[in-house]
């Protein structure tokens, strides 16, 4: 049962028609109107369950099929919990601090990324990548971008 | 005509601006080929903000430039690391890392520089001579050849692709789904925007793009600890025996047949090709048994396919407007943000855009070789580039080049979002290349079933009783069968493919 529950194409499938249904329920906000006369709802409402049956046709292979069974591997967090740091927090932080504290900012959080990333790299990278960005998007590309907080 | 033709886009590729340009696409793309960790698609998501201020010829010649650039670079590294660049190149390494290893790597490359020139400029003159013939019978597609045209690209790209096609299907109407976000045309309804206004134009497609491909990639690499030191062999004697060009010839000719069928036909792409191409010459050589150990043919054909797909895709993309893989789609959506209508009307509105880029073609095909046997070694020296510091700098390109759209910082957390999605995605093996075809052609699926129903006053026997629409939907069915046929050879290709995500098609 638990190897039923890892599997790729489970977890796929639940996904799948989790995303069917709540199309569908959403779709109901919206007119319908008919077949000849489709009203905003219509279409989105039928790829909704479009999405619902190949979900609940993934989320039955494994039970039908052995060979469907195979488990997720493991996930590591910390890649990901910091490259998504690093790239949902790099707009909010230009907006308020300017490019150069955006960029530095989110190169430190990539950075933390990485296994392997060594301390003694991280100036050197921030400096590189800030020089790298004005060049070319500020002086390169002619871009009005505030640089800093000042 | 033809000629003309021809005189019109050489006029406009050898501009100084687009040969530049050309230049520019063809070095880095062949770049980013080599490196392995950075493909054509991450890159020219990248670059497509850097292009909104250039003409749109010159933007789409860079881009051209660094797709088939990549499909070149890929295969240096395939032969001179047993590392495909581009996970098209994965076939490559077959034959051609042996043949480095007995100390043949300058053939090895120079079969694949000669392989890729020569299936560039058969594909480029195919395009120029099926591409407006193919216009011409577009032109008379109306609301139902297009939905079951989209629907048929739409299960072939999900067919086609690794992964399972259930899978792939499911994500390509997800796709669908997504670009359906924002502001309905017909009605003035806001749908899915969840009361936000930054949704009401929908979601931009390079967000997605960025995130499902190089943010998606960038923590899956981390989390595998991709190790960066390799080692490499000497390059030494680049030419080609007598021997070796006689036997390059035919595998090259094949090779370059077989690029440009599946090249054209939506969904299948440059890997499929390269391995049908490999398969055949393997099967139908006088000693099977040579494959695998450096055979030269074994690095003739598939580079020949890879190249002639690349070109070749490029026809339904720019004379349908339907894009065969997600490269395509994201060349489509630079023309879309350069105010071009991609479709039949494309050639006849737009002939400099068009011949200009078939020409650049050529010249880039030309300018590869010319530019690349020397600067083998560079390659070599910047496969050195520790993986660590590379990929704070395609997240750096990323994220401004995301946030110069619409200098909103709801962008980057949509980027973000999507990028924790993809990463989600690969761990389950979906494959993301469906979604952005899906998300691309969203609109288009709509809008034709809405006017092919208000045409047939609701009748769905529309799509069937027209006869193109009917092939098209028999074709997508075909499709969706080949679900219960096993792939031949597919365990092959996972076996020498290398790269952990399946970002080319």
């Amino acid at each position: 049962m638990a190897t039923l529950l890892k599997s790729h194409d489970f977890l796929a499938g639940v996904i799948f028609a989790f995303i069917g249904i709540a199309a569908m329920a959403i779709a109901q906000n919206y007119q319908m109107g008919t077949l000849s006369r489709m009203g905003p709802g219509f279409f989105p409402f039928l790829l909704g369950i479009v999405i619902t049956a190949l979900g609940v046709m993934l989320m039955l292979r494994p039970v039908l099929f052995a060979e469907s069974r195979e488990s997720i591997g493991r996930l590591d967090p910390r890649p990901m919990l910091f490259i998504i740091a690093s790239v949902a927090s790099f707009g909010t932080v230009v907006e308020n601090a300017g490019l150069i504290v955006g960029i530095s900012v989110m190169t430190v959080l990539a950075w933390a990324g990485s296994r392997s990333s060594s301390l003694r790299e991280l100036v050197p990278l921030i400096v590189v990548l800030n020089i790298t960005a004005i060049g070319i998007f500020v002086f390169g590309l002619n871009m009005s971008l505030r640089l800093g907080f000042w | 005509m033809f000629l003309d033709n021809l005189m019109l886009g050489f006029g406009v590729a050898f501009s100084p601006v687009n040969l530049l340009y050309c230049v520019a696409g063809v070095t880095l793309g062949t770049f980013i080929g080599v490196l392995p960790g950075l493909g054509p698609i991450v890159t020219i998501s990248m670059l497509l903000p850097l292009t909104f201020g250039l003409p749109p010829e010159a933007a789409l010649i860079m881009l051209a430039g660094i797709f088939y650039g990549a499909m070149y670079g890929g295969s240096t590294a395939a032969i001179l690391l047993n590392l495909p660049g581009v996970p098209t190149a994965a076939v490559v390494c077959l034959d051609g890392y042996p043949m480095a290893r007995q100390g043949r790597a300058g053939p090895a490359l120079a079969t694949a520089a000669i392989a890729s020139v020569v299936a560039g400029i058969i594909g480029t003159f195919l395009i120029a001579l099926f591409a407006p013939p193919l216009t011409t019978i577009a032109l008379r597609f109306s609301a139902p050849e297009y939905f079951s045209l989209v629907l048929m690209a739409l299960c072939g790209v999900a067919a086609l692709s690794k992964g399972s096609l259930l899978k792939g299907v499911s994500m390509a109407f997800c796709g669908v789904l997504v670009g359906i976000v924002g502001i309905d045309i017909s009605s003035g309804v806001p749908r899915y925007t969840f009361g936000t206004l930054a949704l009401y134009d929908g979601i931009h497609f390079i967000i997605v793009a960025m995130g499902l491909f190089a943010f998606a990639e960038i923590i899956s690499n981390l989390e595998t600890h991709r190790e960066t030191g390799y080692i490499t062999s000497k390059v030494k004697g680049l030419m080609p025996t007598r021997k070796d060009l006689k036997a390059m010839t035919m595998p090259i000719l094949r090779g370059t047949a077989f690029g440009s069928f599946f090249g054209i036909l939506p969904g299948a792409g440059a890997t499929t090709a390269s391995f049908a191409a490999y398969m055949f010459e393997k099967r139908s050589a006088k000693d099977p048994s040579r494959f695998g150990h450096g055979a030269i043919e074994g690095v003739a054909a598939p580079e020949a396919a890879n190249n002639a797909s690349a070109q070749a895709s490029f026809i339904p993309t720019l004379t349908l407007g339907i894009p065969g893989s997600a490269t395509m789609a994201l060349m489509l959506g630079a023309l879309m943000i350069h105010g071009i209508n991609p479709g039949p009307r494309l050639i006849s509105d737009h002939p400099e855009l068009f011949w200009g880029l078939v020409a650049s073609m050529l010249i880039g095909n030309i300018i590869l070789v010319i530019l690349n046997l020397p600067l083998i070694r560079i390659w070599v020296l910047i496969l050195r580039i520790p993986y660590r510091w590379l990929y704070p700098a395609v997240v750096m390109f990323a994220c401004v080049g995301i946030f110069i759209i619409d200098r909103s910082a709801v962008d980057l957390w949509l980027a973000a979002g999507f990028g924790l999605l993809g990463y989600i995605l690969l761990k389950l093996k979906c494959e993301p290349a469906p979604f952005v075809l899906g998300m691309i052609l969203g609109p288009m699926l709509e809008e034709n079933f809405r006017r092919a129903m208000v045409v047939s006053s609701g009748d769905p026997m529309i799509f069937v009783t027209r006869p193109i629409s009917a092939a098209f939907l028999i074709l997508t069915v075909l499709f969706i069968l080949s679900m219960f046929i096993k792939k031949p050879g597919a365990k092959m290709v996972t076996e020498s493919e290398t790269q952990p995500s399946g970002d080319e098609k």
